[in-house]
């Protein structure tokens, strides 16, 4: 678009389309791209006290987090946790989606309470799940008459905190898969009905392909968001927990060198890695929806 | 709707409200505003007995004070914060971990000329190793010392009378306190001897490493000690406590160890005499008695000699920031609180022992439901006071604590954890 | 046709089971957070009898926790905080996803690029500069730390601009004739057909900030002037393991949320699904 070329009108409408997208521009370049540069710029560096005296160091930070097994711990447990929440929460929410679907008595009661997790804090929903799973006096274990100890012991912590990602996510699934379930034209099940199909097979033979474009949206953003997960590990973990070596994820390292450890630049590096991870996990997913997702 | 468009609407007009009645936001930021004075703490038991000291510097010098306490993690965010944001609160504690970082970054108000014009403070007057904490290397003071601390062991009565057990005293050995706490845990997970995690270095297991001969850190605090072969030992020692003695480790981390004291389940607890003021106000408080912190027979001749028994002790100092707008009032308020008058009345309160040496007797009378005489036999010669471990770089500390849990978990790891956390400590030691 | 009746009354009995147990799940941990907050800590300690309900209904436990930390003061930051942000959020996002939806002008498509790249960044690699930079101003622990990085929208100004470009076409010519210029289209005629665009993106703002941990935690570390929920992380550190108050910190946190949800359901639900899955 050439300026010399334009009309008096368009002019006009190009200086209030800028005018207009300004603040937005202005604001997520001061907000955003300069922390992303920043960000990288920090990761290669040693950072002093106060934020004064940065040195320079090279790749030093990528070759320190890379030979760590304390990042690649991390990693591996963050995919163990996406591994635990994504399905599971997707799973139960496409079920419960699809019960809501139809025409029953209290629809709107059930879908309030469903969603009622998405408007507590993570902090609060944190705090009583810890102490729900609290070994001697938690709920969990007088309910079921057991003695484990579920987020103190590695081998049930990553379980036990993936249960309470995918409890406070369900609602908000739920919801997503209502919409796309409203966009699948009835007589799509009436023919099914005509024709004898059980209600387990149109879920599986009708619902599941056609859904199949909001499956796929939802696991993708869904795999994205458990990948940065950090509060419920913050809130329950402790630091002297025998299981936080097995639980702690890439976010909480991250947050654990920047702000505790003030050591910003090895930090940053850590969240860099993550960046270029997320980026390309985001490509690959692309690719892969083709493959998967069945469209009309 | 009628209803919705009524919350919409006071919800907005609330907002509203609370910006104009704070004009443009709550800015609860510290620092040097007007004429008085910000003092900032992190330890809300010692909240009224330092007030109460401040208030009579104020009511002699006519500035008033502002004592507000900010819990430990918050409150070094907060200075750092106030370092880099440039607003700090005018006068602080100071400690240890952080201590030089600090003076290094020259941010604190340096009181040597101070000092030297006012003829009523005399740092020899206070343990040298406090003072010494706050000095750098050029022989700069920027903190006077406030206080210190000593280990002592609290334990239950009626807990040792049950098990019909003597209660603890100063001819206790560490393996007598392995032998009482292993007869003292009853094995159906209902009452254990004792209860130590991994954050409880300086009540803990830094004191035996140091009683059987080890050490954390080398002098020049340059090497790890913790593969030393006496640190390991210790350890090991530890090891049979941890495994004989206490709640296994997934217990120890969702309980706390002073709440499984408090509440019965354990029988004995290292205590620093900086909780003695929390542990009163419980109900159960006069079931319990303290004792000094049990030794090591290392010579084996049966009674304690110089240097088996060993206390970790450790000092909070007073120090000003160097961008206060009074700094003559603050330091005056810093030498009234280190003063004689104003130690003494610190431990008279009951709010800690004071680093002033020989102010501290008057501490042990803040209460009389317990005889608290070991925590100050313990530094008239009774034991061997070591400083806390303590370097520029406070991150080897903090990975101990962290890399020490699988030991902790199973404590016939415990030898090679300790080597493993030695040379993760090195290299953090050599980074600094 | 009675077996089929018979078969549709089983399935719908199945199904409000299955439901009910969902229920139950959900409600569950609220249940337990209410029961908890009003006992004692030997009640909520004790293991013989384990106890359920309380043995008297008093709120020690609310009257402490408020005392010790000043929830006045954290609903006043957290309100505000919530408040600021939806203004800003709105007010960015509206004017530039008019201008994407339905302005021309250079550099529109590479602008707009930039707008989606942010929304696949993840958000912690903005945190530490984020950080330095309040810090440099001197704003930590101020009202406008924790307003700070909610102050535009990459998310809203792409929900906005799908808003603007669903409105049908005529409505600008129309408008054109009666001689407005672009800004009194925007204001006037433009601008109130999105409500609901705006609506959801108000909500779904809110639910956001509320939810927010990180970032109060590390700008506003000073208990007087962080949002509600970093408040409860500091509670946690200080009552340890005192969780009859601990619950009764957590309640008094989400009722309001709780309750402004339950009043606005609709809104709330619509909101969040209309904004897809960028929570």
């Amino acid at each position: 678009m050439n300026a010399k070329k334009m009309t008096a009108a368009q002019k006009n409408e190009a200086i209030w389309g800028i005018a207009f997208v300004l603040p937005t521009i202005i604001g997520l370049a001061v907000l955003n791209f300069y922390p992303i540069f920043n960000t990288v710029w920090l990761s290669f560096f040693k950072t002093g006290d106060f934020g004064k005296g940065n040195t320079f160091v090279g790749l030093s930070n990528y070759a320190g987090v890379c030979s760590s097994g304390e990042f690649w711990g991390s990693l591996f447990n963050t995919f163990k946790y996406a591994i635990v929440e994504v399905p599971l929460s997707l799973a139960i929410a496409s079920v419960l989606a699809v019960f809501l679907n139809r025409k029953i008595h209290f629809r709107s009661g059930y879908r309030t309470i469903f969603f009622l997790p998405m408007v507590a804090a993570p902090a609060a929903v944190a705090m009583v799940w810890k102490w729900l799973y609290n070994q001697r006096y938690g709920l969990l274990n007088h309910i079921f008459g057991t003695d484990i100890a579920w987020i103190s012991s590695p081998s049930t912590a990553w379980l036990a905190i993936g249960i309470v990602g995918a409890w406070s996510i369900i609602g908000y699934n739920m919801v997503l898969f209502l919409g796309g379930l409203q966009e699948i034209p009835h007589d799509y099940y009436e023919a099914a009905d005509i024709d004898g199909a059980s209600g387990i097979r149109q879920f599986f033979c009708i619902t599941i392909p056609l859904l199949s474009p909001t499956i796929y949206f939802i696991s993708q953003t869904r795999i994205i968001s458990a990948l940065q997960v950090f509060d419920l590990i913050y809130m329950m973990v402790d630091s002297t927990n025998i299981a936080l070596k097995s639980v702690q994820s890439v976010v909480y390292v991250f947050y654990q060198y920047v702000f505790t450890y003030d050591n910003k630049g090895y930090g940053s590096t850590m969240v860099v890695l993550l960046l270029v991870l997320i980026l390309l996990l985001t490509v690959i997913l692309q690719k892969l929806e083709k493959k998967f997702v069945f469209y009309n | 709707m009628k209803v919705k468009q009524m919350i919409a609407a006071s919800i907005a007009a609330a907002a509203l409200f609370s910006l104009t009645a704070c004009g443009g936001g709550g800015e609860t930021g510290s620092g040097s505003s007007g004429d008085g004075l910000e003092v900032k703490i992190w330890d809300s038991t010692q909240k009224d007995g330092i007030e109460q000291i401040c208030n009579d510097w104020s009511a002699q010098s006519g500035v008033p004070v502002n004592v507000e306490v900010v819990n430990w993690d918050s409150y070094w965010t907060l200075l750092e914060a106030g370092v880099s944001g440039g607003s700090m609160p005018d006068v602080f504690w100071s400690h240890s971990n952080y201590i030089q970082k600090y003076m290094d970054a020259e941010v604190l108000l340096p009181l040597n000329s101070y000092i030297d014009a006012d003829d009523s403070t005399d740092l020899n007057n206070y343990f040298p190793d406090i003072v010494d904490l706050y000095t750098n290397d050029a022989g700069t003071h920027y903190a006077i010392p406030k206080d210190y601390d000593t280990i002592a062991l609290f334990y239950n009565k009626k807990m040792f009378d049950a098990a019909g057990i003597p209660y603890p005293d100063n001819s206790w050995t560490w393996e007598d306190l392995y032998e009482a706490g292993k007869k003292l845990t009853t094995g159906d997970g209902s009452q254990y001897g004792i209860a130590m995690d991994t954050d409880l270095n300086q009540e803990g297991y830094y004191n035996i490493i140091y009683s059987y001969g080890g050490y954390v850190l080398s002098d020049d605090k340059k090497t790890s000690g913790m593969d030393d072969p006496k640190t390991i030992e210790a350890m090991e020692m530890w090891g049979n406590i941890i495994r004989d003695c206490m709640p296994p480790q997934s217990m120890l981390g969702e309980a706390g160890e002073t709440d499984l004291f408090t509440s019965g389940v354990t029988a004995m607890q290292l205590t620093g005499s900086w909780r003695v003021a929390v542990f009163q106000t419980y109900d159960e408080a006069s079931d319990w008695a303290v004792a000094e912190i049990p030794y090591c027979d290392r010579n084996g001749n049966g009674q304690c000699d110089d240097g088996e028994r060993v206390s970790i002790y450790n000092g909070l100092g007073w120090a000003a920031s160097k961008n206060t707008g009074n700094p003559d009032a603050a330091y005056s308020l810093i030498a009234y609180l280190c003063s004689r008058e104003g130690q003494t009345r610190q431990a008279e309160l009951g709010v800690t022992m004071s680093a002033y040496m020989g102010t501290s007797d008057a501490w042990k009378n803040c209460t009389d439901l317990w005889d608290l005489s070991p925590f100050l036999d313990e530094a008239n010669g009774d034991a061997t006071l070591v400083i806390y471990p303590h370097s520029r770089s406070t991150i080897w500390g903090e990975d101990m604590k962290k890399q020490l849990v699988p030991a902790w978990n199973d404590p016939s790891t415990m030898a090679d954890t300790c080597r493993m956390v030695a040379e993760s400590m090195n290299a953090h030691l050599a980074q600094a | 046709m009675d077996s089929v009746h018979t078969r549709d009354k089983i399935t719908r009995v199945v199904i409000h089971v299955i439901l009910i147990v969902m229920s139950i799940i959900m409600l569950a941990p609220f249940a337990w957070m209410i029961l908890t907050a009003f006992k004692t800590v030997s009640e909520s300690t004790s293991l013989d009898p384990f106890v359920i309900f309380p043995s008297s209904w008093e709120f020690d436990n609310f009257v402490t926790v408020w005392k010790n930390y000043n929830f006045l003061i954290l609903y006043k930051n957290t309100l505000l905080m919530i408040f600021f942000r939806v203004l800003c959020a709105v007010l960015t996002a509206t004017m530039a996803g008019y201008a994407f939806g339905r302005l021309n002008f250079p550099f529109k498509n590479a602008l707009f690029m930039l707008v989606m790249m942010q929304m696949m960044v993840p958000s912690q690699i903005f945190l530490l500069p984020q950080y330095l930079m309040v810090s440099k101003m001197g704003m930590l622990n101020t009202q406008f730390a924790l307003v700070f990085p909610g102050i535009v929208t990459a998310f809203g100004t792409f929900l906005l601009k799908t808003s603007f470009q669903g409105l049908p076409k005529d409505l600008e010519e129309a408008a054109g004739i009666d001689g407005c210029n672009i800004g009194q289209k925007f204001l006037l005629i433009m601008a109130p057909l999105t409500r609901s665009g705006m609506v959801s993106l108000g909500i779904f703002t809110a639910v956001i900030a509320f939810k927010e941990l990180m970032w109060p935690m590390i700008a506003c570390s000073n208990v007087a002037s962080t949002s509600l929920s970093a408040a409860l992380a500091k509670l946690q550190g200080q009552f340890a393991t005192n969780y009859p108050q601990l619950m009764a910190a957590a309640l008094m946190a989400c009722v309001p949320m709780i309750v402004i949800y339950l009043v606005f359901q609709k809104q709330f639900v619509e909101g969040i699904a209309t904004s897809g899955g960028k929570l």
